[in-house]
């Protein structure tokens, strides 16, 4: 896979989540160009071209991060801090897409920058209604900024 | 009075009449000039007397008092020269036809009436105020010594030939001396005698004037009776009156001056009485004072304590007075006590001692107790004292250990329960986060099973697959009732007049949508505008009509009614349904979490709702209660303050 030509970044930790996510984004073909982080140190990593990913070009930024809350290492609120603070990446649309409905995690997250949040729904109908619309809405509809 | 012996001697003169000019066969007259000098001097002094303000009045009298010095001078130079003025010549010749030329004593006397005048008028109050009252009082004594002479018939008092004193003017000036004295006032000599609340200047106003009038009467009387009868009558009279009067006078002196004496003492002895009643109600006071009181003199030697110090320190009164205040120190702070001591002597004032830091006293038996002591200078005729009040502070320190301990316990316990309160927090945040994630994938992979693998199972496969979902759906729903219920605790309410008839309406519309409005009959009575969390009370009002349409969703018609009755300070609302009901006998159980008084199968719920409702109508400072029988229908009532001031 080319590192260079992601168009969306998928961080999410739990692999049945990940799954049923890339089952409903693959339905409208919107999986070919995603790379999955499964932490956010990895997708801190990816986004700045360190460690395993050095040599990958910084400003071939992707469409879309779809970004959990709840992350082991570092969690999803700093990952989008970091996001939102460096010049090369503040202008990449970022998506929470977290269990949370707690007001202080949606209130953070539009503080630090995010373009939208949504509660996954526990019914999958919904779920993969939401995730695929998301998807298609960001990396197909909408015009990035280039 | 002046101006008056002046017109009627000068009248004596004009009308040519010797009795209105000299006053008696033994007096020789007085001269025109002097006559005519009464007159001017007496007007000016009414004129400035009557115009005190106005400048021309002693203009005159000093001008007047100038010109009768200058008199005197003239008339005294003429004696010196050996030329006695002719007094007659001043005017030329009147009707009385006397040669007479001024006497010595009477010039000196215009010379003194002048200067004493001109003092008292332009420089009163000054040192020449004082001149000018020795003056007069010198004029006053001569003359009086005169007139006295012409009363007693005795020429040597009043002199003879042409040194005589003419009566007249004797009278003058005796008259004009009292009036300069009297106009420079009490401040001087011997009219300070005369002023003032004490028994001198009071026995002397009342017997000056008697003992002249005497005087005056037996003189008129030595004078006048001997022309009636022989010089052994007139002797016994004078005698009998001076007799009579000298008793009547010593009577009144000692009866007036006796009274006074008596007044004095009574008054001496009720103001000791008072003294010794003051006195032993503030030595009752002084050792009623349940702190202790110690009174030590300058060099710290206990002088006085009261009762409380016996008591508090456990001495006998006696076993403190005359020692050193150090005694009542423990041992080591005696030493340091002597210096402190000796600064307060110095600089005495009323003063908390050592405030803020921690004294001791030390009682008979050794030990030590806390006190806080006031120090206050006392200036007494015993010579100055150091009066320390004394204040047991044992029960304030065992009271403040407490305190602090009891502040410590409760800071603790706040921690604990701050802990506790974050702990929840995140346990409800992981419920939120974490609950959700396994439900979401066993819904997700049953759905997946059922899409993916469909030509392969069966109807019981199906079915099984169908009450999968079903149940993480119920699932989902608890989880999320379940945090509303959690986040309510943690909301602050946020306070603002709610009109709940709208507020109403737009909840049955909401409920109501889609439903059969045909089978249902909503009553909403009138309702008032109440302050409280609109969301929250929006959420109790759900949650009781949203109850209300699902128990009466077995009956032909639904018939719910909503109403309000105001009461004292609160308003108490009802939903009231003809639903199933319930058996009164598990009312308490109905608004507990997760509490259920009917099977799942039968009406759907989790059991938060009404545990909602509790919630939010107990931080609106509200009450909540139900009434209801089996099959007969339910009332849920709420009361909410009609002031925001119970809310927490």
């Amino acid at each position: 896979m080319d590192f260079n030509e992601v168009d969306i970044l998928y961080v999410e930790d739990n692999p049945n989540d990940v799954e049923l996510t890339l089952r409903a984004l693959k339905k409208r073909n919107l999986a070919n160009r995603l790379y999955h982080a499964e932490d956010g140190a990895v997708a801190l990593d990816f986004l700045f071209a360190r460690g395993n990913f050095a040599g990958r070009d910084v400003t071939a930024v992707p469409k879309l991060i779809l970004l959990d809350i709840k992350l082991p290492k570092v969690d999803g609120l700093e990952v989008l801090r970091a996001i939102k603070a460096d010049e090369r990446t503040r202008n990449v649309p970022v998506v929470m897409l977290t269990s949370s409905a707690e007001d202080r995690d949606v209130v953070e997250s539009y503080r630090l920058g995010a373009n939208s949040y949504i509660v996954k729904p526990v019914d999958f109908e919904n779920f993969s209604q939401a995730v695929s619309d998301v998807g298609f809405y960001w990396a197909v509809l909408n015009k990035p900024m280039r | 009075m002046v101006a008056l012996v002046g017109l009627v001697t000068l009248t004596g003169w004009f009308a040519g009449v010797r009795g209105l000019a000299a006053w008696g066969e033994f007096s020789p007259v007085t001269t025109p000039a002097g006559a005519a000098l009464f007159v001017a001097w007496g007007s000016a002094m009414i004129l400035h007397v009557l115009m005190p303000d106005d400048d021309f009045g002693a203009y005159m009298a000093a001008f007047v008092a100038v010109f009768a010095a200058g008199f005197g001078i003239y008339a005294l130079s003429g004696f010196a020269f050996g030329r006695p003025i002719e007094a007659a010549y001043f005017f030329g010749r009147f009707p009385l036809d006397v040669d007479r030329s001024l006497a010595p004593l009477v010039s000196t006397s215009w010379l003194l009436a002048g200067l004493a005048t001109l003092a008292a008028i332009r420089w009163p109050g000054s040192r020449f105020g004082l001149a000018a009252n020795a003056l007069a009082g010198l004029l006053n004594l001569a003359n009086l010594i005169v007139v006295l002479g012409y009363l007693y018939g005795t020429p040597v008092l009043y002199g003879s030939g042409d040194r005589a004193v003419p009566l007249p003017s004797a009278v003058g000036f005796l008259l004009a001396s009292v009036a300069v004295m009297l106009m420079l006032g009490p401040g001087y000599y011997p009219q300070k005698f005369l002023v003032g609340q004490s028994a001198r200047a009071r026995l002397l106003r009342i017997f000056l004037p008697m003992i002249a009038v005497v005087i005056a009467l037996d003189g008129l009387l030595a004078h006048f009776a001997p022309r009636q009868s022989g010089l052994h009558v007139s002797t016994a009279v004078s005698v009998l009156v001076f007799v009579g009067s000298s008793i009547f006078i010593v009577y009144l002196a000692t009866r007036v001056s006796g009274d006074s004496i008596d007044r004095a003492e009574q008054e001496l002895q009720a103001a000791e009485r008072k003294v010794a009643a003051t006195s032993a109600m503030f030595e009752s006071l002084f050792n009623s004072i349940p702190d202790t009181v110690v009174v030590v003199d300058q060099r710290g030697t206990i002088v006085r304590v009261n009762r409380a110090t016996e008591a508090t320190f456990g001495y006998d009164r006696d076993e403190l007075i005359g020692k050193p205040i150090e005694q009542l120190i423990p041992d080591r702070y005696r030493t340091r006590h002597y210096g402190h001591r000796a600064g307060y002597a110095a600089r005495p004032r009323v003063r908390a001692m050592g405030a803020g830091l921690n004294l001791f006293a030390q009682r008979k038996d050794g030990s030590e107790f806390p006190v806080d002591i006031m120090l206050g200078p006392l200036d007494t005729a015993l010579g100055p004292l150091v009066l320390s009040v004394v204040h047991d502070m044992s029960a304030a320190k065992s009271a403040q250990v407490e305190i602090e301990s009891l502040a410590g316990e409760l800071e603790r316990r706040v921690g604990e329960l701050e802990s506790v309160n974050k702990e929840l927090e995140s346990f409800s945040y992981s419920v939120s986060h974490d609950l959700r994630a396994p439900l979401r994938a066993v819904d997700g992979f049953s759905r997946i099973l059922a899409e993916d693998y469909d030509d392969k199972l069966d109807a019981e496969g199906r079915r099984v697959i169908g009450v999968i979902q079903e149940n993480t759906r119920r699932m989902g729903q608890l989880i999320d009732d379940l945090l509303a219920f959690s986040r309510l605790g943690r909301q602050g309410i946020a306070s603002a007049p709610i009109d709940m008839g709208e507020l109403v309406q737009g909840v049955v519309d909401e409920l109501t949508q889609g439903m059969d409005l045909g089978r249902l009959e909503i009553r909403v009575g009138d309702l008032p505008v109440v302050p409280g969390d609109r969301a929250m009370i929006r959420q109790v009002f759900v949650n009781l009509i949203a109850n209300a349409l699902k128990f009466s969703g077995t009956r032909p018609k639904s018939i719910i009614e909503i109403g309000c009755e105001p009461r004292e300070r609160e308003y108490v609302f009802f939903v009231r349904d003809n639903g199933v009901g319930f058996d009164m006998q598990y009312a308490n159980k109905l608004f507990g979490v997760f509490q259920r008084l009917h099977r799942q199968q039968d009406f759907e719920g989790t059991g938060v709702g009404l545990a909602i409702v509790q919630r939010v109508v107990h931080r609106h400072g509200g009450k909540v209660w139900a009434e209801a029988a089996l099959d007969q229908g339910a009332v849920f009532s709420f009361s909410l303050p009609a002031s925001t001031k119970e809310m927490v």
